[in-house]
């Protein structure tokens, strides 16, 4: 039979009892929806997790100097120009991306709808690679000709500023979209912890993004602003390395430990991510099991169906249909039901999932401005659990369709 | 066209088996009208289902227009009731959620001949058979005889070379009856198609120009009908 021709027939049969196939589809699409919805939620909590918590991504690895504690005191070195230069070396490594500490005390002070704050912060300088891929649109981390210094601003801080706004004041939430572009003071030499010495310099600062990826002491300016308003040169904290991907991130590793250095996000990460494919296996088990109910239930309506009609199938196959023609047609209608089902399941499980995760992210205490994105479906994912919901119609389907295949003509025909 | 040898059929029942037919041999004409009278149980359509290819027999040979229905593969079988075949049926087996055009044009659904260019000639079998005015209409608006009409349609919408009834007025009242076998006898004739029907009474005798009895799966008689039919084989 024509493909066209074989279609046309199943969805005149399929639109003949909407209802019923209906029913036979709701089954799919709930195990579509509920594989969506978890596997999208497991997604965005592991990516949150590793973003917020760790400020790492998979293919970004922050590296230290090795730390030593002595007591209660924690020995903390520092790396230097020629260890930056034996990073860049490293095979697999991008880019090095330097962070360093201002050692003099700094203040922080912003007025936001006519209230001025003031605060003791920790300045950074960061290389603007770092920092470049979560900055405002069209703004950029070098200095302008204008005098103001670009900033930005770590998460965590704007989350504090956002809480602290919300609860006690009737002033707009704080949002990333609308610090952009704002301007803050910094006061270096000074101090609230007592008074400092030397002179007190002067900073004007433009927001021009929000990272993660900066430390949570305080805001971050470009390396080279920094290193004017330190005496000595600088050395640095820490370094991101953008690897060329995240599967060399073990082997770089190793090599770092060689160097004396270590990445302490990616072992946490390792945790994470180990915890997460834990939880996606009992996810997918689960899903799997609702998928089986759902084939057996898909099994059993089918196989009513053709017991149902017989009569009709006996009459085509004298009308000249081949057995091979009776089991493409019912293979068709379970694809058709599949088809149907994944479809709506898709669509359950996206309004489902995006629900449930902006529910835990306010219960998670992410800041009106900047909510966490707990619901991450990704589209390889998504689209494997429509394919997988079509395929196990179509085996659910097939024993029905064989026998529909097999069926005697003569016979039910008799009857 | 066709050529029937030794023909034998059996059906299991529970352990046992049945011999619905046995040893039949007979050769039909084209353009021949024949009535296959017996009573019920005689193995008229047991036989009328082998001459469709509906069933393959226990024994023998059955060949039907050169084809051999025996050692035909299933799609060469189906490709035969399609094209070569049309089939008519006591109880009608009409698709009761279509209209009477769309049960008309379903055989086409299973060959290669274009639906657009089926549905025009649907729709003039349909006028054909005094059912023009009604096309559009459920089947199951219809009665009994304009839904024996509409399988008439339907078994001649491949354009057949072999028309093969079982009982086509079986659950018909006389008069209805009579019509329905006037205008399957005038299409014969138009169509010049080899008519094979199923009867267990004497209605349908006065169409047909030959008469084979069956009795308990045996072909006991082979004769020319009493009374002639209008259509000279």
């Amino acid at each position: 039979m024509r493909p066209e021709r074989l279609l046309r027939l199943a969805l005149g049969q399929t639109g003949s009892s909407p209802w019923r196939h209906l029913n036979l589809a709701t089954g799919v699409a709930l195990a579509v929806a509920t594989l969506v919805m978890l596997f999208g939620l497991a997604r965005g909590v592991e990516g949150a997790l590793r973003e917020r918590l760790l400020g790492t991504l998979p293919d970004r690895m922050k590296v230290q100097p090795a730390s030593f504690h002595v007591g209660p005191m924690q020995l903390v070195d520092s790396l230097d120009e020629p260890m930056i230069a034996r990073l860049k070396a490293l095979p697999g490594v991008r880019a090095v991306h330097r962070q360093a500490r201002l050692s003099r005390p700094v203040q922080l002070r912003a007025t936001y709808g006519e209230q001025s704050f003031w605060s003791d912060v920790v300045l950074e300088g960061a290389d603007p690679g770092l920092v470049e891929p979560q900055l405002a649109r069209g703004r950029s981390f070098e200095q302008g000709a204008e005098g103001t210094v670009p900033a930005v601003l770590p998460r965590v801080m704007m989350d504090v500023l956002a809480a602290g706004v919300s609860i006690h004041t009737n002033l707009p939430t704080i949002a990333p979209e609308m610090l952009a572009g704002r301007h803050f003071t910094l006061l270096v030499g000074q101090s609230s912890f007592g008074a400092a010495a030397g002179p007190v310099q002067q900073i004007r600062c433009v927001i021009v993004g929000i990272s993660d990826q900066v430390g949570l002491g305080g805001p971050s300016i470009p390396l080279d602003v920094l290193q004017g308003f330190s005496s000595t040169p600088l050395r640095y904290h820490a370094a991101t390395l953008d690897l060329d991907s995240a599967e060399r991130a073990p082997e770089i590793e190793a090599r770092l430990r060689e160097l004396g250095l270590e990445a302490p996000g990616m072992n946490l990460a390792r945790q994470i991510g180990a915890g997460i494919t834990w939880v996606r296996a009992v996810l997918a088990a689960f899903g799997m099991a609702l998928l089986l109910v759902a084939a057996m239930s898909l099994y059993a309506g089918l196989s009513l169906q053709v017991r149902e009609e017989e009569s009709t199938l006996g009459l085509y196959r004298a009308l000249g249909a081949s057995g091979r023609d009776l089991l493409a047609l019912y293979l068709v209608r379970a694809g058709l039901l599949g088809m149907a089902g994944s479809l709506m399941g898709l669509a359950m499980g996206l309004l489902a999932g995006a629900w449930v995760g902006r529910g835990i992210a306010s219960l998670a205490g992410g800041s009106p401005g900047s909510p966490l994105q707990l619901f991450q479906p990704d589209l390889l994912t998504t689209s494997g659990f429509l394919a997988f919901g079509i395929g196990t119609c179509l085996a659910a389907g097939f024993l029905p369709a064989r026998r529909a295949a097999r069926l005697s003509p003569a016979e039910v025909l008799r009857r | 066209m066709i050529q029937v040898r030794d023909l034998s059929l059996d059906h299991p029942s529970g352990p046992e088996r049945i011999q619905a037919l046995t040893g039949i041999n007979l050769d039909i004409a084209p353009g021949e009208c024949v009535v296959l009278l017996g009573p019920s149980g005689s193995g008229k359509t047991s036989l009328l289902n082998l001459l469709g290819g509906l069933e393959r027999p226990s024994r023998g040979t059955l060949r039907v227009g050169g084809l051999d229905l025996v050692g035909a593969s299933d799609l060469d079988l189906a490709r035969y009731r399609n094209r070569r075949v049309g089939f008519v049926f006591q109880s009608f087996h009409l698709d009761g959620r279509r209209t009477a055009l769309e049960n008309v044009i379903l055989p086409l659904y299973f060959g290669q001949a274009s639906l657009t260019r089926g549905r025009e000639r649907a729709t003039a079998l349909l006028q054909r058979v005094g059912m023009g005015d009604l096309c559009h209409r459920s089947v199951q608006r219809l009665s009994g005889g304009q839904r024996q009409r509409v399988a008439v349609a339907r078994a001649l919408i491949c354009q057949p070379e072999l028309l093969l009834a079982d009982e086509p007025v079986g659950h018909l009242d006389d008069a209805t009856a009579e019509s329905v076998m006037e205008l399957m006898i005038e299409l014969h004739r138009e169509q010049g198609l080899t008519l094979v029907a199923t009867a267990h009474d004497n209605r349908l005798l006065r169409h047909a120009g030959r008469v084979l009895e069956l009795s308990a799966g045996r072909l006991v008689a082979d004769r020319i009908a009493e009374a002639p039919s209008r259509h000279a084989s």
